[in-house]
């Protein structure tokens, strides 16, 4: 092989049609843009709701004159009970303290005395926050004698669920329709770019080029297009999580953190895109007739 | 060298070939003549092995077109030089890289291909021209390109699809001329060509087609 010709030509090729191997680059550059801002866009909402559901915790309140070994079965069911990640002890001087801390009154001067029940506050791990892992636990927490009455933020986890999951097939659906569109675009563009080119691959069947030898400058250059795509990509998404985060600075609490990881998979899914869809388009040209 | 064997090819709107029987000799030169439309085209193509008859066959220096498979057709074209009336040159690299062509797909080094490309270019009055681009040539010296191309490889047979067809009646004298030194250093040439009055003063065997079929 004289690779030496065909790395030229690979090269080259990005020259010589200029306008098809830019409109190449763009179309590249474009979709992995799409695509990777609705994967930002994706997580960045998935751990706004994981921040949301990770605040969600479970109250139990226990009757007066609770005795000790209440107490203690009590504590040996959330131990077991599956999901729950820590709980801790409330005791009335606490609550009280609490009471004064969010209402800035002293409960026992307003009432005389302390009508706050002991509690327990709950906190489940990462994979049971949600419904149905919650409304377990109360079920088996509100059986234990001396527990009067289990809360938590019914309405609210059943919104966030319904909205995750409302969000999370509505995300996937247009990712696989903006995922469709960009091979279809892209795949186009580097159709016509190969079209271009029709001149250079009949003469070079004419004088008695392989198949291999005409598809190994095409395929360098695709990957080129890849490359170049790519890096643009990274740019645009780059300036597009710079400006987010600039705008969303004084609403939201959280700061978006730029993926490096995504970079990654930005190149790997651009030259991918450029390989792929110069070999398809190659091989229209290549396999036509006995001869051309 | 080159032997057909009732060859007919037939294309899908209608014209074609038919009960074609002849051959080529080494260092021959033929002149395939007919009128436009004829089937002259076809035969060259069927010697190049663009088209694959329909019935029959066609054997060129051992490659025969009923048992080949597409990968070796690119074998038999390295054996095989070919100009055309639109010359079938790269209007986007110099004199130079157009010849330089040929050889590149055989794999040849560079410094190989620097000589022989000149070589090329000075055994049709062009190495002067080597940087130019085509569009900077005339017809007459666009075609000498382009027959440089074809003859760097050593074919055993230059096939000549009305090959003065653009040019006017001296420069066509002078490709002509081109054609015959080449044939007479052993190249077969076969040309296809209308133009009765460029031939008909040479002592070249003839080949008369009309409709698709050799006529005495």
């Amino acid at each position: 092989m004289s690779a030496r010709f065909l790395v030229k030509e690979g090269f080259s090729g990005l020259v010589r049609a200029k306008f098809p191997s830019f409109a190449a680059i763009l179309s590249i550059a474009i979709s992995l843009t799409l695509l990777g801002g609705g994967y930002i866009a994706g997580t960045e909402v998935y751990e706004i709701i994981k921040e949301v559901k990770s605040q969600f915790q479970v109250e139990v309140f226990l009757l007066p004159g609770v005795t000790k070994s209440n107490k203690t079965a009590l504590e040996k069911t959330l131990k077991d009970a599956t999901g729950v990640a820590s709980y801790s002890f409330i005791s009335k001087d606490k609550a009280a303290e609490r009471f004064k801390q969010e209402f800035g009154e002293d409960i026992i001067d307003a009432l005389g005395s302390n009508p706050l029940p002991e509690s327990y506050t709950v906190k489940m791990d990462a994979a049971h926050q949600n419904y149905d892992a919650i409304t377990t636990l109360v079920n088996t927490v509100s059986k234990v004698p001396g527990v009067d009455e289990v809360q938590y933020r019914r309405g609210v986890l059943q919104v966030v669920e319904r909205y995750f999951r409302a969000i999370a097939i509505a995300g996937g659906v247009i990712l696989l329709l903006v995922l469709g569109a960009a091979i279809l675009l892209v795949g186009n563009t580097i159709k016509l770019s190969i079209f271009a080119k029709r001149d250079v691959i009949r003469i070079m069947r004419l004088v008695g080029a392989t198949n291999r030898f005409i598809r190994t400058p095409f395929i360098i250059e695709g990957a080129l297009h890849g490359v170049i795509g790519s890096g643009v990509a990274m740019v645009l998404l780059y300036i597009l999580m710079q400006g987010t985060d600039f705008l969303l600075q004084g609403l939201y609490s959280v700061r978006l953190q730029f993926d490096y990881t995504l970079l990654g998979g930005v190149l790997v899914v651009g030259i991918l895109f450029g390989l792929i869809g110069s070999l398809r388009s190659i091989r229209l040209f290549l396999n036509r007739r006995p001869g051309y | 060298m080159i032997d057909f064997y009732n060859v007919s090819h037939r294309y899908s709107r209608g014209a074609g070939v038919y009960d074609l029987n002849f051959s080529v000799g080494r260092g021959e030169f033929v002149c395939v003549v007919g009128p436009s439309g004829a089937g002259k085209s076809t035969i060259l193509k069927l010697i190049y092995m663009d088209e694959i008859p329909s019935t029959g066959k066609v054997v060129v220096n051992n490659y025969d077109s009923s048992m080949i498979e597409k990968n070796s057709i690119a074998y038999l074209r390295r054996r095989v030089g070919m100009i055309f009336q639109d010359f079938q040159l790269l209007e986007d690299r110099n004199v130079f890289d157009n010849v330089a062509l040929a050889l590149e797909v055989m794999h040849a080094r560079k410094k190989e291909i620097k000589k022989r490309v000149l070589e090329s270019l000075n055994s049709v009055g062009l190495g002067h021209r080597s940087q130019y681009y085509p569009q900077e040539l005339s017809g007459g010296e666009q075609q000498r390109v382009s027959i440089a191309r074809a003859i760097i490889k050593d074919p055993v047979v230059l096939l000549a699809d009305e090959p003065t067809g653009n040019l006017d009646p001296v420069v066509a004298n002078e490709i002509l001329t081109l054609l015959k030194r080449i044939n007479e250093k052993g190249t077969a040439v076969v040309m296809a060509t209308h133009n009765y009055a460029l031939i008909q003063n040479t002592p070249f065997r003839r080949i008369h087609i009309e409709h698709g079929q050799m006529v005495d």
